[in-house]
């Protein structure tokens, strides 16, 4: 039995800020460090999708509807804006989540979102992976 | 136990086209996409192999890369600097995809390094670096096919 996944990487350049609103900015800082100011990243989100090859075409999937999805879902509604304004919390792990969310709800049933992997700086990034379906 | 996984990569270049030559050129056109063009395209692909097995107690080594790297140079070669569609016999009767580039190079990397004593779990094929696919030997399986 194999399992075959196939893997798009966008960029994702945006804004954010880590702070609580119930606390002050020194509080913020202690907590969340330098991330607590107004600051920015080069994303790069790696999408993976799984499903079952078409025998004719030789696809999983294909690659411009992968493309169109993601833009309109993540790229076209978040790519250059601050971030913190859409989410309540832009943690790498949080916003993962929240792109797994999002993404997985505009797919049609041939596909199955895997993982995302979000990738903050080249040190930091967060996978969300969709637990395997039992066999 | 834990499990140790290595994973070793190698570069080809080759030529491919997305077309299905039983299909007419604006089907094609339509299925593939931005992948479609008339005269094919070309890229630096990329092939990982993921092998899993025991450490050796003497060595501190599942596998002896060499061994992995004649492997995968002698699974590579028969496409490096070639057409894909016309070239490989395999891809008479299947479209070049990544998809099926991939299945590909797992069937044949296959055998020839379970006969070694490890296991090939899985590959990545990269076409350039934004896009991949990846065919994992599901575990329950590995055995019975």
């Amino acid at each position: 039995m194999k399992r075959t996944t196939l893997t798009r990487r966008y960029q994702l350049p945006a804004l954010h800020i880590l702070s609580a609103p119930s606390l002050s900015a020194e509080e913020n800082f202690s907590v969340f460090g330098p991330c607590s100011r107004l600051h920015g990243h080069d994303y790069q989100l790696e999408v993976t999708v799984s499903g079952s090859i078409d025998a004719d075409s030789g696809l999983l999937m294909n690659r411009d509807e992968l493309d169109r999805l993601v833009r309109k879902s993540l790229l076209d509604p978040y790519r250059g804006r601050n971030l913190s304004d859409y989410f309540p919390h832009t943690t790498g792990e949080a916003l993962a989540l929240e792109f797994h969310r999002i993404l997985s709800s505009q797919l049609d049933s041939s596909v199955e979102l895997d993982s995302i992997t979000l990738r903050e700086t080249a040190k930091n990034s967060f996978i969300v992976q969709q637990e395997a379906r039992s066999q | 136990m834990p499990v140790v996984t290595i994973c070793r990569r190698i570069s080809f270049s080759s030529g491919h086209r997305y077309f299905n030559p039983s299909w007419s050129e604006a089907e094609n056109r339509r299925v593939y996409g931005s992948s479609y063009s008339e005269s094919g395209d070309g890229h630096n692909f990329v092939l990982e192999a993921m092998l899993e097995g025991d450490v050796d107690p003497h060595t501190g080594m599942i596998v002896n890369l060499k061994q992995v790297d004649s492997v995968l140079k002698e699974v590579t070669a028969p496409l490096d600097h070639h057409f894909l569609n016309s070239d490989v016999p395999h891809f008479e009767g299947s479209v070049p995809t990544a998809e099926n580039i991939a299945l590909y190079c797992l069937e044949e990397l296959r055998t020839r390094i379970d006969s070694k004593g490890v296991h090939l779990t899985g590959v990545r094929l990269y076409e350039g670096p934004d896009f991949w696919v990846e065919c994992r030997v599901e575990a329950d399986a590995e055995r019975e096919d």
